[in-house]
């Protein structure tokens, strides 16, 4: 069976809601051939595609969600396999990631995870409605790279100024850095600089460019 | 108060705003918008500018949380009064009571909603099973709580549907209308004094 079609029955599992017979049958598809080629011929163009239609407003909730979490799950199972681990590139850097507090809009979050994650990236997610203190209890506790926290609406987007606040309370403003994301931003750039993000991206399929740049000007 | 001033509302407000109407508590023309529009706020930004350009001569009060990215643009048309409130919830239990049930880790349901909820979670969200939306309703939340404003009859049969397909307990906030009374009074007061437009 070739790629293309495996993506079509995740794809029906998914609009199905079986999210675990999807997580079954791409475990069982890696035992055929590997982890590393259903993640990278079967699941990844499969996101990518549903990634752009989600920003189009194609895609309802549930298929943003489930096919998320599939892709979650199934990180978990292929995280287990030595063979899958030992081929993938050390890890470039570790994100602590999460829904600005009193934001509870977490798909936009997942996506932002899943790409970051595939392209090598170890992220830490705490979920929606964080307090900005424990993103960065979080980030010192994990030495992490980055804080990424996402906010759908202008109202939740000024909470992030206490993410800045907090990190400044630490002493760790240039150390880690802040990436922001969510529609508000892509709307109001300003708004990145207003609530003390040091960069954006517009999709989610751009963030892991973005964290590689904010890498690289936390080791100039 | 101007002659020229209108409500423009989410319908989820629908059943508290007749009600306040009925008791003759509000004067004002309520025009509603879908309150199936919250799961596609791109859509409900152009029909919300739609709506507001049509009313452009006219005194707004504008019942919405900050439900779509431009929300916070409206404010800058001294003819628009806008409610305090980051959603439909707050909007009705005040900042107080909304942050508390929100903080015992509730997904607030409005009266409206619920009667519209196969709509809402299944149509419009496109959860078509239980299986699938119950592990996403239990990842952020650890209860439903209904808001009863008094109006509507309790409904335990479509509790306990609602409670079952979402795959959590649901209990019941016995709430009222008068945050939202209390808010529109003072936004009509406020159009009244500003010079007409």
């Amino acid at each position: 069976m070739d790629a293309k079609k495996k993506q079509e029955i995740i794809a029906r599992l998914i609009n199905d809601g079986e999210k675990d017979k999807a997580v079954q049958l791409l475990a069982a598809w890696s035992e055929q051939t590997s982890f590393r080629d259903v993640i990278f011929n079967v699941l990844e163009p499969m996101l990518v595609s549903w990634g752009k239609l989600w920003m189009q407003g194609k895609l309802s909730l549930a298929h943003g969600y489930l096919s998320g979490k599939v892709a979650e799950e199934f990180y978990l199972v292929a995280a287990k396999n030595p063979e899958f681990n030992s081929s993938m590139a050390k890890t470039k850097g570790t994100i602590i990631l999460g829904n600005v507090e009193d934001d509870f809009h977490p798909l936009g979050r997942r996506l932002v995870g899943i790409y970051a994650q595939t392209a090598g990236w170890n992220i830490i997610d705490l979920g929606t409605d964080v307090p900005a203190e424990l993103f960065v209890e979080k980030a010192i506790e994990c030495q992490a790279d980055i804080i990424a926290v996402s906010a759908m609406m202008f109202t939740t987007a000024k909470n992030i100024l206490k993410v800045r606040q907090e990190l400044e309370k630490h002493n760790l403003s240039g150390k880690i850095k802040l990436a922001v994301g969510g529609a508000i931003f892509k709307l109001r750039p300003e708004m990145v600089a207003e609530v003390g993000g040091d960069g954006t991206a517009d999709t989610a399929i751009e963030a892991p460019d973005l964290f590689a740049d904010l890498l690289l000007k936390n080791e100039l | 108060m101007p002659s020229n001033l209108v409500i423009i509302a989410c319908s989820i407000f629908r059943y508290e705003l007749e009600h306040l109407q009925e008791e003759g508590k509000i004067k004002v023309p309520v025009v509603y918008l879908n309150s199936m529009l919250h799961m596609y706020p791109k859509e409900l930004q152009t029909l919300l500018d739609a709506k507001l350009e049509e009313y452009k001569n006219f005194r707004i009060i504008l019942l919405y949380g900050d439900c779509h990215a431009g929300m916070i643009d409206y404010e800058k048309n001294p003819n628009i009064k806008r409610t305090p409130g980051i959603n439909c919830c707050e909007i009705l239990l005040g900042t107080g009571k909304y942050k508390q049930i929100r903080n015992d880790g509730a997904f607030i349901l409005l009266p409206e909603w619920a009667d519209r909820w196969r709509e809402a979670f299944i149509d419009y969200m496109g959860f078509k099973t239980s299986k699938a939306i119950r592990p996403f309703m239990s990842e952020m939340h650890k209860k439903l709580v209904y808001i009863d404003t008094g109006i509507q009859k309790k409904k335990q049969h479509l509790f306990d549907e609602i409670s079952d397909y979402l795959g959590l307990p649901l209990d019941i906030y016995p709430g009222s209308v008068s945050e939202l009374e209390k808010v529109i009074e003072r936004l009509i007061a406020e159009s009244s004094t500003d010079e007409t437009p």
